[in-house]
């Protein structure tokens, strides 16, 4: 049997590489092998950090439901201004990516105000707004969490997933997708798998 | 001492069939079956719980006789034939059924009493009830999983009521053609 030593890549061809006019929603993940998500189940190594900022260098926005906005802002900004002697390399790297990001919608009925002028809180519309802002010009929208991402993926929002499975049965908590409602099972084509020293395995896909 | 490997196709959301038992979701093609069939040669005994195995039973047997076999027809069926079968079920009767040993109860004494044997991996295929209560009680060894490219949203999961974390290492990966990818882990203790 082999043994997984190092990073390992492996991709399929791409389809449809033709320039789409509409730039893409990107949803990424941490998850256990029965599809717990909830953060606390995970400590990101390197590798793994590496793996998000590099898909984060690929947005322009970030969708976000409230608990996963108040998860990551104001903590990443605070790291990209003032770093502490905790942070790794790797967490300022990310968190300066994450700060150059230079806008975040947050879809929540509860929110009372932003942390910040690039933040916008939308109540409502979440389908229509989605596609409005799919239609501007920039780079690619990301999203995270389980609440928002779960809803944008029943209603076929998400273009491009990326899942990174942990080597962990958790057997409770936030369930990825859980009890969605699809019209259709939703089929999505692999494009790559990454395979990490730690055991993660990264894997991405496109809605057909 | 031999492992149990749960061997199951899972969809991307980690059911292994949907709400009505579906099952036309998974994927499976020449270069899936060569690379099941690989490992599946290099041992000669098969776990089910009752429901797989009648629907093995009804097809397996005799699969690699008819005349449209598929080289993997022909090749599963002559090994499913030559396997020791061990069936999970509280009902069956079948003490005069070759190579088959049918366990309806002291299960876990008796899986480990035949783990103890001489030989190679005991694959137990699909059967999730009895997948269910085997990780319950801590039999599973290993997991060899084939991640369908599809969101169910419902369906019969994998792993349902873990009372305990089960911490895996990864073996193995691999990436099919046809956008399955298999998962192969080892339980860690």
């Amino acid at each position: 049997m082999l043994v997984i030593r190092g990073t390992i890549r492996e991709t399929l061809p791409e389809e449809n590489k033709k320039s789409n006019q509409m730039r893409k929603l990107t949803f990424a993940i941490n998850t256990s092998l029965d599809g717990y998500c909830d953060h606390t189940n995970f400590f990101p190594d390197e590798e793994i950090m590496e793996y998000f900022t590099n898909i984060t260098r690929n947005a322009d926005t970030f969708l976000y439901g409230r608990k996963t906005y108040q998860l990551m802002v104001p903590y990443w900004p605070d790291v990209a201004k003032n770093p502490s002697g905790d942070d790794r390399e790797v967490d300022i790297e990310f968190a300066k990516v994450f700060d150059a990001v230079g806008k975040i919608v947050v879809f929540s009925r509860s929110l009372d105000s932003a942390e910040d002028k690039k933040t916008r809180i939308v109540r409502t519309g979440l389908q229509n707004e989605v596609l409005k802002l799919k239609q501007e010009q920039g780079k690619n929208m990301m999203t995270g969490g389980v609440n928002l991402a779960s809803q944008m993926a029943e209603l076929g929002l998400i273009d491009e997933y990326y899942l990174l499975v942990h080597p962990i049965v958790v057997g409770g908590g936030t369930r990825l997708f859980d009890g969605i409602n699809l019209q259709e099972k939703l089929q999505l084509k692999l494009v790559e798998s990454t395979v990490f020293k730690s055991g993660v395995v990264a894997l991405r896909y496109l809605k057909q | 001492m031999r492992k149990i490997i749960s061997f199951m196709h899972i969809s991307l959301d980690g059911f292994v069939a949907g709400p009505n038992g579906e099952m036309n979701w998974i994927k499976v093609d020449e270069e899936i079956f060569d690379h099941v069939g690989k490992r599946t040669s290099e041992t000669d005994t098969a776990l089910y719980g009752r429901v797989t195995y009648q629907m093995m039973e009804n097809y397996w047997p005799t699969a690699g006789d008819e005349p449209d076999a598929s080289k993997h027809d022909i090749e599963h069926s002559k090994w499913y034939n030559k396997a020791h079968k061990i069936v999970l079920s509280k009902t069956l009767q079948g003490a005069d059924l070759a190579n088959t040993t049918i366990i309806s109860d002291s299960v876990a004494d008796k899986l480990n009493e035949i783990k103890q044997q001489p030989g190679g991996e005991i694959l137990l295929f699909g059967s999730p009830t009895a997948t269910h209560s085997l990780i319950q009680r801590n039999l599973i060894d290993g997991y060899w999983l084939f991640v369908n490219p599809v969101i169910l949203g419902r369906g019969v999961p994998l792993f349902a009521d873990i009372q305990e974390r089960i911490k895996l290492k990864l073996l193995n990966t691999r990436q099919f053609n046809a956008g399955v990818t298999a998962l192969d882990y080892t339980v860690e203790n």
